[in-house]
């Protein structure tokens, strides 16, 4: 099944596998697929150069961006012909040192005698005259105007029913840079930018197992946007990889403008506040994702790499923890995890102590909470809930405040409106306390979406707690654990390792074992590959090292 | 669902191609093996893991506020001694039902039920001798995911929140009982796999802090009673380790292998040591005489015992809190197996039509009781006739299948039939 839809499904831009999509069988996914891509009516490029060129002008509505140039083929006398290309997405230096400069050379008068015209010259001029990497071949007016748009340049010849297309794509970038979110102490900086080509060659560098693989798909009728799907071939469970193909196969709408749209296209379930897909802007955690058998789906226009199945457990792993030695990265992932409880907890937990049960709190924490709060005018669940709100209000306006603004508005937010409102009786201290505490903590998950789904459940957990205290809050937490249970990551429970529970998969959970003992990858996803190192312990054995260690003495 | 109500006449093409019988028995076994790690893609297969979870989740709930109490009311000082002859008593059965499951791998009760009681070509007769035995359990269920809530209810109300009434108690356990149940058994294994340490181990916090209050010179003398009465004490503790009997549902998923059988047990043995922990701690923080006259001993065992740090002045409501996980795992997963239970005894596609209609039934039967002591009364009348149906009955099936070796065979062969086909399919 596998290697037919490798050969049969995919629309991948640029490549020779075209000619043999159309002799293997398609499944009915596939034609589908292709029909909603399909926009323009294909005609065939006819003979006369001045038709050709209406043509193809008219596929883009003659818009003012596509520039067409007419010349002739080896200066003065030769045939005419004509390179059309859209402004913006073309390197002008190919353009014009590469494709204008060798197809007017007067060199071009000492064609070989066969190839002076029709097809022979055509060939020609593609074999021995441009200088560009890469050449394509449309052969009709649709697929020539799509490849046009993704900024290749297209080159008619009079008299010649073809139409060459050379890859100028060059668009406007970003330089690679260090990744905003995600960032970490040790470890590599670079991060994905919005370009697919160079997101992959970061992979790449990392990578060079002659295994992985690349698939690319076009998702969005209008958008055209290349997606490519990264995994290691023998690596990747086949199940999940076809799985992964064909929902992003499905996915019918008219443009993807962020890996977020495929993300919630493809995602197994779509009223679950908890990412089912995790996301990266660091190639590393991509490549480590890809070595433990997972499907790293980029999309071009988004610095966000997607990463699927995705498991409960990496909500509180970053990239980090195994470049530190194993002890520190244990410890630091506790501190999450205790953060992350905190960020959720807190404050309803403040709620239910308050008012439903002081008898838990030490007496004399109880008699000064009490003296704190003896001015505020409202229930506990109203207090927090204003202060949290405030919270949401202030975070989210510091995200929207232009750069050197917002730390600023933020601190003066959080401390000035915080000192005020406890001077005016509005909120008790601890209630400040709480909610510093909240926000700090969910500061703390490397995953921004997880967080966000804390952050989230917070609210309810207040109300909860407010309705029932301890009772109301424990209720929540079973059906949130209920629907976690329920939850699963193309085919791979999210819970996983913890239930269905492996004892060999706990290595990566909670604590980071030392790297010697990380022999197997998750078994979770059930690799085709399982183990990491050939030999317990990853080292080669002392007595074989020996001999190595001697020569370099 | 439907895949298993397909494997019967799988199995009687097996039995009609006529392969030689010992032969067939021994390659049926393989392959239920071999299915159970197989097919775990198409069909769900329960870990023998979580199987003890759902096994020992289930036993751990209401059961072990009062059980200090009817352990010494009628043993004393040797109230320990019946939790632990208890579990052993509460074992025999979970074995035999565990044995059955691998007689009749992919088949729950009601299935295996009907076939153990009918001639081989007519299932209809088996279906309907069945039907006492099962109707039996429906009541059974529904009485105690009922007395369960109640129970639990009036101790949230007397405990932590004095102003609630108990009908919100009772009616937010089941509605989170029902969110339970409308998901899958895969999502109820998880549930009960995940939840058993959350359970576990802060009760064994618990338990062990109250050590620091005990006088183990309570505990003494060790034998005050005679032997009848610490069996008679011992009969009355295995209602306190009923719950076991959701596996009669469960097996239909459980992976039919020897692992299976071990931590079926050990999903007994697992509360049996909380049980007598806690037992134990009850008599020699209180004494036999003082326990008599508690209502709830354990939550008075938690009030006894300080958190170190004093992090938190008083640890009863933090022990309701954890204890609301127990009972959850108690009311949701019987409730789950009832729903089950009713929807093959039905015929039904799915079951959580049933799980509707079942949660205003489960929440009147909570509220017949009238008061606490009419509330113990249930609770002792349904223990007792439960302990002694639970007992009992997972004896008398193994025993008919025993005696009935066609049945069985017929079942190995059908195992090995379908683990085929799954694996060519998959």
């Amino acid at each position: 099944m596998i290697s037919m839809q490798e050969q049969s499904g995919f629309y991948v831009l640029g490549k020779k596998l075209r000619g043999r999509r159309e002799k293997s069988g398609k499944s009915k996914l596939d034609e589908r697929f292709e029909q909603r891509m399909r926009k323009l009516k294909p005609e065939p490029i006819p003979a006369s150069l001045d038709s050709a060129v209406e043509l193809l002008s008219s596929g883009v509505g003659a818009s003012d961006d596509l520039i067409v140039r007419r010349f002739q083929l080896g200066g003065s006398g030769g045939r005419s012909a004509a390179i059309l290309f859209i402004e913006g997405l073309t390197d002008s230096v190919v353009v014009e040192d590469f494709i204008l400069r060798a197809a007017m050379a007067k060199s071009l008068s000492d064609t070989p005698a066969g190839c002076k015209s029709g097809d022979a010259l055509f060939d020609y001029i593609r074999d021995a005259v441009l200088p560009v990497n890469q050449t394509n071949e449309g052969k009709d007016s649709a697929e020539a105007v799509g490849l046009m748009l993704s900024g290749d340049t297209a080159f008619l010849i009079d008299g010649v029913q073809r139409c060459l297309l050379l890859n100028t794509k060059s668009y406007p970038s970003r330089p690679v840079e260090e990744p905003r979110t995600e960032s970490v102490v040790r470890g590599p900086r670079d991060g994905f930018t919005e370009q697919l080509r160079v997101n992959i060659g970061l992979i790449r560098r990392r990578l060079r197992d002659p295994n992985m693989r690349i698939r690319t798909l076009t998702v969005g009728a209008r958008s055209q946007t290349s997606v490519s799907v990264v995994y290691i071939d023998d690596i990747a469970p086949k199940a999940i990889v076809d799985e992964v193909l064909s929902r992003i196969k499905k996915i019918d709408i008219d443009t993807a403008l962020e890996s977020g749209y495929i993300e919630q296209f493809i995602e197994d379930n779509h009223w679950t506040p908890f990412p089912l897909i995790h996301n990266t802007e660091r190639p590393d955690k991509a490549v480590a994702n890809l070595l433990e058998g997972r499907i790293v789906i980029i999309t071009d226009g988004s610095p966000f790499a997607l990463i699927a199945p995705a498991l409960f457990t990496a909500f509180y792993q970053s990239p980090e923890d195994y470049y530190e030695r194993f002890l520190i990265s244990t410890m630091i992932r506790f501190i999450r995890i205790i953060s992350m409880v905190m960020a959720l907890l807190l404050p309803s937990l403040y709620i239910a102590f308050s008012s439903f049960h002081p008898e838990m709190i030490p007496s004399r924490l109880v008699i000064a909470m009490a003296a704190g709060r003896s001015t505020v005018p409202f229930p506990s669940v109203v207090e927090a809930f204003m202060m949290e709100i405030t919270m949401e209000i202030l975070r989210e306006a510091s995200v929207r405040l232009p750069g050197p603004i917002g730390p600023t508005i933020g601190i003066v937010g959080a401390l000035v409106v915080g000192q005020a409102a406890v001077q005016a009786g509005i909120v008790s201290p601890i209630m400040v306390i709480i909610v510093a505490l909240t926000t700090i903590g969910s500061f703390a998950s490397p995953s921004y979406s997880a967080a966000i789904a804390l952050r989230m459940l917070r609210f309810p957990m207040m109300v909860a707690a407010g309705m029932f205290g301890l009772y109301g809050i424990m209720l929540l937490i079973l059906i949130i654990v209920v629907h976690l249970c329920s939850l699963k990551s193309f085919g791979v429970p999210y819970l996983a390792p913890l239930t269905p529970f492996r004892f060999r998969d706990l290595k990566d959970t909670v604590i980071r074992a030392p790297m010697i003992f990380m022999r197997s990858r998750p078994l979770a996803l059930q690799p085709q590959d399982t183990y990491r190192m050939k030999k317990q312990g990853g080292m080669a054995k002392h007595d074989e090292a020996d001999g190595q260690s001697d020569n370099r003495r | 669902m439907t895949k298993r109500t397909d494997n019967p006449t799988i199995g009687d093409k097996g039995a009609e191609h006529g392969q030689p019988a010992a032969a067939g028995g021994k390659d049926g076994h393989d392959g239920t093996e071999r299915r159970s790690g197989q097919s775990s893609a198409n069909r769900f297969v329960i870990s023998p893991r979580q199987s003890a979870s759902i096994v020992a989740s289930t036993i751990f709930g209401v059961g072990v506020l009062t059980l200090p109490r009817t352990t010494t009311e009628i043993a004393g000082e040797s109230g320990w001694l019946s939790t632990v002859l208890g579990a052993c008593l509460a074992m025999v059965p979970m074995l035999f039902l565990s044995l059955l499951a691998r007689m009749f791998p992919g088949k729950s009760i009601v299935r295996l039920g009907a076939e153990l009681f009918s001639p081989v070509r007519r299932i209809w007769i088996g279906k309907i001798l069945i039907l006492p035995f099962l109707s039996l359990m429906v009541a059974y269920w529904t009485a105690t995911t009922g007395m369960v809530a109640r129970i639990f209810g009036e101790v949230v109300t007397a405990a932590v929140l004095p102003r609630t009434p108990v009908e919100v108690i009772i009616g937010t356990m089941l509605l989170t009982g029902f969110i339970l149940v409308m998901h899958d058994i895969e999502t109820v294994a998880r549930v009960n796999e995940i939840l058993l340490p959350l359970i576990v181990v802060p009760i064994l916090l618990i338990s062990l802090f109250s050590y620091q209050s005990a006088r183990l010179d309570n505990l003494f003398p060790l034998f005050a009673v005679d032997w009848m009465s610490i069996m008679r004490s011992s009969l009355t503790s295995t209602a306190a380790y009923l719950g076991f009997e959701v596996f009669t549902l469960f097996m239909s998923h459980a992976e039919p292998s020897r692992a299976m059988v071990r931590a079926n047990l050990t999903g007994i043995a697992i509360p049996g040591f909380m049980y007598t922990l806690i037992v134990i701690s009850g008599i020699s923080v209180f004494g036999v005489d003082e326990l008599k006259q508690l209502v709830w001993p354990t939550l008075e065992l938690v009030k006894t015992t300080e958190m170190p740090g004093l992090v938190l002045e008083r640890t009863e409501s933090l022990f309701i809190g954890v204890w609301v996980t127990a009972v959850f795992t108690t009311v949701g997963t019987m409730y789950f197996t009832l729903t089950m239970l009713l929807k093959e005894m039905l015929g039904l596609r799915t079951h959580r039509w049933i799980a509707l209609a079942m949660l205003p039934a489960l929440y009147w039967v909570a509220l017949r009781p009238q008061n606490i002591k009419d509330l113990f009364d249930w609770q002792d009348i349904t223990g007792n006739y439960g302990s002694f149906y639970l007992l009992s009955m997972p004896i008398l099936f193994w025993l008919i299948a025993q005696m009935r070796p066609s049945v069985r065979r017929r079942n190995r062969s059908a195992a090995a039939d379908s683990g085929g086909e799954g694996g060519s399919r998959a």
